[in-house]
């Protein structure tokens, strides 16, 4: 699954440890979630999305093809 | 685990380490104690110099508590258990047939018991996930 974390995360000015200590998960998590490389649980998209005052459709693009992991 | 409980795990460890030492020179006992002993301590001693750290460093308190709740890390944590359960069945189910073939029944047993013990496990564990999800 796409999102668009980084793009949102660099407008806002906040750098990733930043927003690794505000989301309770490590600096290396966001940096995997940013790469695509790991795909989060619900409850942190929610966590997530809600920091960004977005919606969860607007920071994660949903991808019929995609498994999950 | 909280910290005061894993300091006196650690402190426990290293007693009952120093205990076996103490026993096997003292009877000149089986090695195979003395080995567990020294490990014990060794570990206890590790894990007591991180417990006292963890009470004294606020910054490597607050990196081992990420850590130990990071998602991803928790999911890395049980993929890495996925893949260590299928090598170890996959190589005692190889080592199985080896040792059947080079006439070592006994080791062969072991190998089958081995894997066959860690599938019944996997069953039990996914019965009751089943009911539990």
């Amino acid at each position: 699954m796409k999102n668009r974390i980084e793009e949102i995360r660099r407008t806002r000015g906040i750098r990733q440890e930043e927003f690794a200590r505000a989301m309770g998960v490590s600096r290396q998590t966001i940096s995997s979630l940013e790469t695509g490389r790991y795909n989060p649980s619900i409850f942190l998209a929610y966590k997530i999305a809600r920091f960004f005052d977005l919606t969860i459709e607007e920071v994660f693009l949903f991808e019929e093809s995609g498994d999950g992991t | 685990m909280n910290n005061n409980r894993r300091l006196i795990h650690s402190a426990l460890e290293i007693l009952i380490g120093a205990a076996l030492i103490v026993f096997v020179k003292l009877t000149d006992g089986d090695s195979v104690w003395l080995g567990m002993g020294g490990a014990l301590v060794a570990v206890g001693a590790v894990q007591l110099f991180l417990g006292l750290r963890y009470r004294a460093d606020a910054d490597y308190r607050e990196r081992t508590d990420t850590e130990a709740s990071d998602e991803r890390n928790q999911f890395i944590r049980s993929r890495a258990w996925v893949w260590a359960g299928t090598g170890f069945v996959l190589v005692g189910g190889v080592m199985t047939v080896v040792f059947q073939i080079l006439g070592k029944r006994d080791y062969a047993t072991l190998c089958g018991c081995g894997v066959s013990l860690t599938v019944l496990f996997y069953w039990l564990s996914y019965l009751i996930l089943k009911k539990k999800y």
